[in-house]
């Protein structure tokens, strides 16, 4: 699984690379701030933001009947997993400036769910890419480990739950 | 027979068909269309709804803006634009620019139609303020920041320190540096020097 989406990923960014080499050559002007590393990254952390996420779906596919239902619960993980830092941080600072508010109990839940579910947001350096913007080096390694170790966790719990399986 | 007619009716409903989504696609052209000055909602929130696509949230934010101004140029009635309109407008910009802070298109054209046309000139230098902020390399916001407070608020000590700030950025224009003794003495200078 991983190898596809290492593949596909690859032949589209080579894509995406080839239009922005194009467009440089035309506009030069709108690619004031410009970093080839940068795209690069962002192109690795989506990749492994993809291999984490094909990892969940393994988990799921462990303890599921059918595969639609670890599709749709694949796919709550990606939308939970996108938005959880920034619900985090909406419920915990001012959710009244934008008219409701968090019961302790919410809030607790979304501070679980915040260690549970993987933090994929942190993967989308795009914005930062797209400008050209600083990325420290520790904030790459330490997203590294924690896509390498969420992996290496969804992978083995999924290992755990199959070999306890019977099959007919 | 039956065949023949079966066909012959297949080949007039599909013929029928073509026209009347032609006809009916053309008159609903024709229709007063909406322009979609709609609540916008508040950034915390779209943050959340557009996952990993904050940035193509931020363009859209900004496309419905210049589709707005560009409608706006096209109407005949007096004023173009009504205050409500306005607030809009700078929510609008200021949301887009939530969602993608370092975007430089939304303060650009907020400066434009803002502080010239709305007369939103504090609104307009808070959102070019968070620029500032955030596109700490680009000298053209606390330019336009400084231009605002010199021009429309009349606060030249205020408008120096901006247009200071202008000139230190990379690229800042030297005739900036050039304008800096003179703003702080304008008012100065404006006293009557000579009592006769």
């Amino acid at each position: 699984m991983a190898l596809l989406i290492i593949v596909a990923m690859s032949a589209l960014s080579v894509m995406a690379m080839t239009a922005i080499v194009l467009l440089k050559a035309t506009h030069a002007e709108y690619f004031g701030r410009f970093s080839w590393s940068l795209i690069t990254l962002a192109i690795l952390f989506n990749m492994l933001m993809l291999i984490l996420l094909s990892a969940i779906s393994f988990f799921f596919a462990s303890f599921t009947t059918s595969s639609f239902i670890t599709l749709v619960l694949t796919i709550i993980t990606y939308i939970i997993g996108q938005s959880i830092s920034s619900v985090k941080a909406l419920v915990e600072s001012s959710p009244a400036e934008i008219g409701f508010t968090v019961s302790p109990v919410t809030l607790k839940m979304v501070q679980a769910a915040y260690y549970i579910f993987p933090n994929l947001s942190l993967f989308d350096i795009k914005l930062q890419a797209s400008h050209a913007l600083t990325v420290s080096s520790s904030f790459v390694l330490w997203t590294v480990i924690y896509g390498i170790v969420y992996i290496a966790l969804a992978i083995s719990l999924a290992a755990l739950i199959f070999r306890k399986k019977e099959f007919p | 027979m039956r065949t023949l007619a079966a066909v012959i009716v297949l080949i007039l409903a599909g013929i029928l068909h073509v026209t009347s989504l032609g006809k009916a696609s053309g008159s609903y052209k024709m229709l007063p269309q909406d322009t979609d000055q709609s609540f916008v909602l508040p950034s915390a929130l779209i943050k959340i709804a557009a996952l990993e696509f904050r940035g193509l949230a931020s363009d859209v934010y900004f496309l419905k803006s210049m589709v707005f101004i560009g409608t706006a140029q096209q109407r005949k009635e007096t004023p173009r634009v009504k205050d409500w309109e306005w607030q809009w407008l700078l929510k609008v910009f200021d949301t887009a620019t939530d969602l993608d802070p370092y975007f430089f298109d939304p303060y650009y054209y907020a400066n434009a139609f803002l502080p010239w046309d709305a007369g939103m000139v504090k609104e307009t230098n808070l959102l070019l303020a968070k620029g500032s902020r955030y596109r700490d390399w680009d000298w053209m916001l606390p330019f336009f920041i400084g231009f605002n407070k010199f021009f429309f608020l009349k606060n030249d000590g205020e408008a120096a320190e901006f247009m200071m700030e202008a000139s230190r950025r990379p690229g800042g224009n030297p005739c900036l540096q050039v304008l800096l003794p003179v703003l702080p003495i304008k008012k100065i200078a404006q006293k009557p020097r000579f009592i006769f």
